[in-house]
C-alpha cells in the first residue's frame, strides 16, 4: 500500500479584487475575500488522485496547517478523493522551516508514509521554499516542477516535470517529495455535490503544534505605496496630429534623444 | 462637492446609473454617491440574461418594457451594451406543465413574443439538449443578454453627458430626515442637500435604509456564476438561453463561446445558514455550487462533461423577503425612494426602472410599473410576489 501525504495550504483568494483585500499591519495579516487551496496544491493532490486511479492501492491524507480556513479547506480535499485529513496549528510566523517542520513531524507520526505531494510554492507569500526544506528534514530527495506522476517498473516513480527548456522525465524511487506546477494534465477535479456534503460530516484530525523556532520573522506588511498616477490627455484630430502632438511633447521634456527633425 | 441637489442617488450599479441617466435627462439635478465603482458590485456579475417570462403580470409588464428598450440602448446611450438577441427557453417537468400553459397564455395576451413548444422542439434549439425529466417549454423568442458591466457603465457615461454627476469612492455617510422628510444626504466632502434621496445600493441598501431610520427587508445575499468552456460546434452565441425549472439552474451563451450558468439548489441554503458582509465579501462562489453546475449541466447538456470550469465568480446583490424588487417611496420617511432588494434578478429591468422613476418623481404615476405591486408595503399587507410555479421563487 502507498501511503501519499498531500500538503496543502488555505491562502486568501489570490484573484480578489485589491479593493476587498484588507492588510493588516500591526497583526501583519492579509485577509479579504475567500480562503481557496493554494493552486499549485489543488495541482498535487489532483497527481495523487491520479496515481491512486492508476495504482490501486493507495492512501490519500490531506494534511494542512493553519487555522480553520485549513480545515475548511480539507473537506473540499475529502471530498475529490482523499482518504483522511490532518491539521496542524500554524507557526507562529509564515516561515518556511518552521512549516516544514510542522510537516515533517505530521509524515513521521502518521508512520507508513512514503511519498508526498505539495504545491511549489504558495500563492499569498510565493517563498517555494517549504516542500524542498520538508525533504531535507525528512532525508528524502525531491523532484520539483512535476505535472505528471505515474507508477513505473521496480517500485520507481515515473514523473514528468517542467523544465526550461521544456519537459523532462525522470524515475525515482520512495522515499519521495515531489512539488507540482500548474498544468492542464493536473487541474484538480471537481468534486460531486454528494460527496462535498459527505465532507461536512467527516471528522478532521487535529496534531498538537511542533514547538519549532521559525527561522524568520516578518516585522511590517503593509500594501504597496500609491504612486500616484498622473494621466494627461494629448489632442489631435487625426493620428497624425495626435503624432505631432507626442513628438513635442516629448521634445519639450527633452525625453528624445539627438533631437533630430523628420 | 456640490451642496444641493434635487435628487441624490446612492448606488452606481445600473438602476442607479439608469435612475441618473432618466433623471438628469428629465432636466434634474442629480448627484450620484457610488462608494466603490460604478458598475462594480452586483451590476458587474451579474448573469445578464434579459428576458419577460414571469408568472406575475406586474413582472411581465415591467420586464416587457425593459426588453423593448434593451435592443437600441447602445444607441439610446451611445455606448455599447453588447446585447445579444438569442432567444430564452423554460423547461418544466410534469408537475408544472399545467401552470406553463397558464402562464404562457397570460404573456401572450400581456404582448409576450412567446410560446409553449415540445420537448422536441426545445431539442431543436438547443442542440445536444437531453430531455429526462422535463415535460413542456416554452421560447420567448426576444429574450437575449447584454454585457452588465459594459451597460452599469454605459448608463454612468450617458447620465454623465445628460448632466448628472457621479462621484465613485464617495459613500453616503448619513441622512438628515427632519419631520419626516429627506433634507440632506452627508459625506466625508461636505453636505448636499435634497428633497429625494434614491437608494439603489444593492447590498447595501438595509444600511442606507437605516440612516434614514427605516428598517428595510433587505439582507445581502451571494449570487453565484460560473462559465464552462465546451468543445462543441452545437453551442453558438445565439443559441437560446436555457432554464431548467426543477434544478433552478441556468445556462446561456457568451460571445466568447463559452457556457455561462447559474442558480443551483444549494444557493437557497447558503442563504439560510448565513448573512455575507457586503463589506467582507467572499470572492469565489462555494464548492457546493461549483460541483452543482457541473452535475446538472452534465445531466441537461452531456457534451459538456468532462469540459473544463475555466471561471466562476459571485456578488452581493440585496435580497428581499419575496425576491422581488422593492420600488417607490418609502411610507415613513416623504423623499425616500427605494430600487432594491433585486435579490440578483433585476439586472433585465434596469432601463425600465430609470424610467419609472423619472415618471414617479414628475407625475406621481408609472406608466409600466405596478407601484402598488412593487411597494414595501406589500410585506406587512401580505401580498407579496408569489410565481405560480412550483419553485415560486423563480418568479
Amino acid at each position: 500500500m502507498l501511503h501519499i501525504v498531500v500538503c496543502l495550504k488555505a491562502i486568501p483568494d489570490p484573484d480578489v479584487p485589491a479593493a476587498d483585500l484588507k492588510i493588516d499591519g500591526a497583526a501583519k495579516r492579509a485577509s479579504g475575500g475567500s480562503y481557496v487551496i493554494n493552486p499549485f496544491d489543488e495541482n498535487a493532490l489532483e497527481l495523487a488522485l491520479k496515481l491512486k486511479e492508476a495504482a490501486g492501492d493507495v492512501r490519500i491524507t490531506a494534511v494542512s496547517a493553519g487555522g480553520p480556513e485549513a480545515a475548511d479547506r480539507l473537506r473540499k480535499a475529502l471530498a475529490v478523493g482523499a482518504d483522511a485529513a490532518v491539521r496542524l496549528e500554524p507557526p507562529t510566523e509564515p516561515d518556511a522551516f518552521a512549516v516544514a517542520a510542522a510537516l515533517a513531524g505530521a509524515v513521521r507520526r502518521l508512520g507508513d508514509v512514503s511519498l508526498v505531494l505539495a504545491g511549489r510554492q504558495a500563492g499569498d507569500w510565493d517563498h517555494g521554499q517549504a516542500g524542498g526544506l520538508l525533504a531535507e528534514l525528512l532525508g528524502w530527495a525531491h523532484v520539483p516542477f512535476a505535472f505528471a506522476a505515474a507508477p513505473a517498473a521496480g517500485g520507481l516513480l515515473q514523473l514528468t516535470r517542467e523544465t526550461a527548456a521544456g519537459q523532462a522525465t525522470v524515475e525515482a524511487p520512495l522515499p519521495l517529495v515531489v512539488t507540482a506546477t500548474n498544468h492542464a494534465d493536473c487541474v484538480l477535479r471537481l468534486p460531486k455535490t454528494k460527496e462535498i456534503l459527505q465532507a461536512r460530516r467527516a471528522t478532521i484530525a487535529e496534531y498538537p503544534a511542533e514547538a519549532v523556532q521559525p527561522r524568520t520573522r516578518v516585522r511590517a506588511l503593509r500594501p504597496a505605496a500609491e504612486t500616484g498616477r498622473r494621466c494627461e490627455m494629448l489632442g489631435g484630430a487625426d493620428p497624425v496630429a495626435q503624432a505631432e502632438a507626442l513628438v513635442a511633447w516629448l521634445k519639450e521634456r527633452g525625453l528624445l534623444a539627438g533631437g533630430a527633425e523628420r | 462637492m456640490q451642496k444641493q441637489a434635487d435628487v441624490v442617488i446612492i448606488g452606481a450599479g445600473v438602476h442607479g446609473a439608469s435612475a441618473a441617466y432618466h433623471l438628469a435627462k428629465a432636466g434634474r439635478e442629480v448627484v450620484v454617491l457610488e462608494q466603490k465603482e460604478i458598475g462594480g458590485v452586483a451590476s458587474g456579475r451579474s448573469g445578464g440574461i434579459i428576458r419577460c417570462h414571469y408568472s406575475t403580470e406586474a413582472m411581465v409588464r415591467l420586464a416587457l418594457r425593459a426588453a423593448q428598450l434593451w435592443p437600441g440602448l447602445d444607441k439610446q446611450l451611445g455606448h455599447p451594451v453588447d446585447f445579444v438577441q438569442n432567444g430564452l427557453i423554460m423547461m418544466v417537468d410534469e408537475q408544472d406543465a399545467e401552470t406553463l400553459k397558464r402562464v404562457v397564455a397570460m404573456q401572450k395576451r400581456l404582448g409576450m413574443n412567446t410560446d409553449v413548444i415540445s420537448m422536441g422542439e426545445a431539442q431543436g434549439l438547443v442542440p445536444g439538449l437531453n430531455p429526462d425529466g422535463l415535460a413542456l417549454a416554452s421560447f420567448e423568442r426576444d429574450a437575449g443578454y447584454a454585457d452588465p458591466y459594459t451597460a452599469a457603465t454605459a448608463f454612468g457615461r450617458a447620465a454623465r453627458a445628460a448632466g448628472a454627476t457621479l462621484h465613485a469612492n464617495t459613500a453616503a455617510r448619513a441622512i438628515r430626515v427632519e419631520n419626516g422628510k429627506v433634507t440632506a444626504v452627508a459625506t466625508d466632502e461636505g453636505e448636499i442637500k435634497t428633497s429625494v434621496v434614491i437608494n439603489a445600493a444593492g447590498a447595501w441598501a438595509d444600511r442606507v435604509a437605516a440612516m434614514a431610520g427605516i428598517d428595510l427587508p433587505v439582507t445581502p445575499g451571494n449570487l453565484q456564476m460560473c462559465g464552462f468552456e465546451p468543445n462543441y460546434t452545437g453551442w453558438t452565441s445565439k443559441t437560446p438561453t436555457w432554464v431548467d425549472m426543477p434544478k433552478m439552474t441556468y445556462a446561456r451563451p457568451d460571445t466568447g463561446g463559452l457556457v455561462l450558468c447559474g442558480g443551483g439548489l444549494g444557493e437557497n441554503e447558503s442563504w439560510e445558514e448565513e448573512k455575507p458582509n457586503p463589506d467582507s465579501p467572499p470572492s469565489k462562489p462555494t464548492d457546493l455550487f461549483e460541483a452543482e453546475m457541473a452535475e446538472n449541466l452534465g445531466e441537461r447538456i452531456p457534451w459538456i462533461v468532462g469540459r473544463p470550469m475555466v471561471r466562476s465568480w459571485c456578488g452581493l446583490d440585496g435580497s428581499s423577503p419575496d425576491f422581488h424588487l422593492i420600488f417607490g417611496e418609502h411610507p415613513q420617511v416623504k423623499g425616500f425612494i427605494n430600487i432594491v432588494g433585486g435579490s440578483g434578478n433585476s439586472f433585465k429591468l434596469s432601463p425600465a426602472t430609470g424610467e419609472a422613476v423619472t415618471e414617479l418623481l414628475t407625475t406621481g404615476s408609472c406608466t409600466y410599473l405596478d407601484q402598488h405591486a412593487f411597494s414595501v408595503t406589500r410585506f406587512a399587507e401580505n401580498r407579496p410576489f408569489r410565481g405560480m410555479y412550483r419553485m415560486h421563487i423563480v418568479g
